[in-house]
């Protein structure tokens, strides 16, 4: 399981351009399941199970990542972008990416020559540049990168029971999902990796109209707040506690009936979750749950500290916690 | 003189760590006598001569050192030189420990992350290594060096990347020199100082100075590289060749037979015009001992204490150019 993590997160994805993650998945799941690519990129793949299902359940997990869409380039031969869903400043600046094939650098004044004041300032993502080594601007120019994405040059590693890399959101859920297409499942399944979630949950949005689902279950990251800083009721949840199980963010408010169904069949199985104790955020159940005539919906995710920056943090108890979660909840809400 | 700079640009040596002294004793030529001196910088001598002069690059690289470890097992750190603390939220370090342990530097939440909130302030900061409190505490000690991680790499046009370049640059010109006179008949005594704890406030530099009590010294760091939002009249152009510093400070016919010197061999250069002191080692060396003529030579760099520092590999061959040029004429001054 953490290996497939690790491969997926060392594919560039930013929203719009998720062709290397869709044909990574859709490589290592075609001999398991019928799939198709939808018009705007989704994958959707449809695993046959022992029985026919009472309802239609659809999995969903987003293949899009937060990352730099490069918009003009400067005299000086330096790249402007905007950002692909949302970073915070304060993890650009002095950091490297990878703009398509080469490295690029964003820049940073140097420190010794700003006071404290301005040396704490962070500049708007428009205020800041990356640096490619182009000569000027025609040379930039003619490398033809605007329009080209550029994510975090970030490495990949494992610290004890941990997980640190880019992009865990959300490939931490397309690995669970691609493990649950490769086994044997009782009811029939439907299963979405959607493209452009961190646009807005656009992908989501047709694959559902597609797969026409009774019920849904979003498969996500979410922030942990478990760090140094936060008072408890502002911690969201916890890594290591379990899957976070959402009842209300900012999108969605989500089956009550779903939700507590999921916390009793963890409890019988003897698997932790813990409630996404906040009301923020949102995920693609926005775009499913009012899908045509309406989605029983409910938001399973990786506690996942640093999220949207180079480096995430996750737990590998939880991702196996969710492992064994999923096929559960899949067949009850099926049956 | 890539390789020799992304060697030495990979080894540790925050004040008081000792990884790139090491490397710089195995990358000397045999002919030179290396040793490491009492605050952990090296110092080796080649040829003879009534004239003995010194040439200095500082050794150390900016970072953090562990001040405390949480009972949840984050880490606080203070600075050791002036790392840039922009680069630092989200971002990856490494904690050297009983052994490498990386640590992830903790970011605010994107749900309590206030618009235009500034960059935290040094003792605002916790690492994150992932690890219990325990092992946390068996593997890390307060007073553990913390540095940047970062690889160094190519970008365009013979540009490079990465951690450290100050002073590694001056280090790998300094090594290189002493390769390409390591069969020569030098007509002087050569001490090539590798100074420790330059980030400090030139500690290094100020006991080479004294221990040495050199003729005179030439001392080679980096300064200001262009780059948008800097003001020009502050910053070399990279690849326009090294920049001879001009300062009260320095010994004026140093300098001019440094700028006879460059315009002789047709090597490309550049003048910085300081109006007092150089915030280079050249500052201590000057007054090291009974006192000692110095010239400063400074290789344009971007993004300065950065983890994405930039340089042209081109204004580093024409440094090393023009120190063997001077040296083979023995340190001959103007009048």
């Amino acid at each position: 399981m953490i290996d497939r993590i690790e491969a997926l997160c060392a594919l560039p994805g930013v929203s719009g351009r998720e062709d290397a993650v869709r044909a990574f998945i859709e490589q290592e799941i075609a001999s398991h399941c019928e799939v198709k690519t939808d018009p705007l990129g989704n994958l959707i793949a449809f695993k046959k199970g022992a029985a026919r299902p009472r309802r239609r359940v659809l999995l969903d997990a987003h293949m899009d990542e937060v990352g730099l869409f490069i918009t003009g380039v400067t005299d000086s031969g330096l790249l402007r972008f905007a950002t692909a869903g949302g970073i915070d400043p304060k993890v650009l600046h002095g950091r490297r990416v990878k703009v398509g094939n080469r490295y690029g650098v964003i820049g940073v004044k140097p420190v010794h020559l700003m006071d404290e004041e301005e040396r704490r300032k962070p500049s708007s993502a428009a205020g800041l540049l990356i640096d490619i080594g182009a000569k000027d601007k025609e040379e930039a120019l003619n490398w033809n990168l605007i329009g080209e994405t550029a994510v975090f040059d970030s490495r990949f590693l494992r610290l004890g029971d941990k997980i640190t890399g880019k992009a865990l959101d959300d490939r931490i859920g397309c690995a669970l999902l691609m493990e649950m297409i490769g086994k044997e499942q009782p009811y029939d399944l439907w299963f979405s990796f959607s493209v452009q979630e961190e646009l807005g949950t656009r992908g989501a949005k047709t694959a559902a109209f597609s797969v026409d689902p009774d019920c849904a279950v979003v498969v996500e990251t979410t922030t942990a707040a478990d760090i140094p800083g936060v008072e408890e009721g502002k911690r969201v949840c916890l890594l290591g506690n379990g899957p976070a199980v959402s009842f209300l963010d900012g999108g969605t408010c989500y089956d009550r009936e779903l939700y507590s169904l999921c916390f009793a069949e963890a409890e019988k199985a003897g698997i932790p979750v813990q409630p996404k104790a906040a009301a923020t955020g949102g995920n693609n159940a926005q775009a499913i749950h009012v899908n045509k005539g309406g989605v029983r919906t409910l938001a399973l995710s990786i506690p996942c500290r640093y999220l949207h920056g180079p480096y995430g943090m996750a737990d590998v108890r939880d991702i196996a916690a969710l492992s064994s979660l999923l096929p559960v909840m899949a067949a009850r809400m099926a049956e | 003189m890539k390789e020799l700079l992304f060697a030495l640009s990979r080894a540790d040596g925050v004040a008081g760590q000792r990884g790139a002294a090491k490397v710089i004793l195995g990358l000397l030529p045999a002919c030179a006598r290396g040793e490491i001196d009492p605050l952990g910088g090296v110092r080796a001598v080649m040829g003879e001569g009534e004239t003995t002069i010194l040439l200095a690059a500082h050794l150390d690289q900016v970072g953090l050192t562990v001040t405390h470890i949480t009972k949840e097992g984050f880490l606080q750190a203070a600075k050791t030189g002036s790392p840039d603390v922009r680069a630092l939220p989200g971002n990856l370090l490494t904690v050297h420990g009983k052994r490498a342990v990386p640590a992830v530097v903790c970011a605010t939440p994107p749900h309590l992350s206030k618009k235009d909130e500034p960059f935290p302030s040094f003792d605002q900061l916790y690492l994150d290594t992932g690890l219990p409190a325990e092992e946390v505490k068996q593997l890390i000690f307060p007073g553990d060096r913390v540095t940047y991680d970062m690889d160094p790499a190519e970008l365009e046009n013979g540009l490079c990347t990465g951690r450290s370049f100050d002073d590694r640059a001056g280090c790998a010109v300094l090594l290189e020199t002493a390769k390409r006179l390591a069969n020569e008949k030098l007509p002087c005594r050569v001490v090539f100082a590798f100074t420790a704890m330059e980030e400090l406030g030139c500690q290094g530099a100020k006991i080479a100075g004294f221990a040495e009590q050199p003729d005179q010294a030439l001392a080679v760091d980096v300064s200001f590289g262009d780059y948008e939002g800097v003001p020009a009249h502050q910053c070399g152009k990279l690849g326009e060749g090294p920049m001879i510093g001009v300062a009260p400070v320095l010994d004026r016919g140093i300098t001019q037979r440094l700028i006879a010197l460059a315009k002789r061999e047709k090597l490309p250069y550049q003048l910085e015009g300081m109006g007092g002191k150089t915030s280079t080692d050249a500052d201590a060396i000057t007054v090291a001992g009974r006192g000692v003529p110095s010239g400063l030579v400074s290789i344009p760099l971007r993004n300065m204490h950065s983890p994405v520092e930039v340089l042209d590999e081109k204004d580093l061959e024409s440094c090393c150019r023009l120190f063997c040029a001077y040296l083979l004429e023995g340190g001959r001054r103007c009048d």
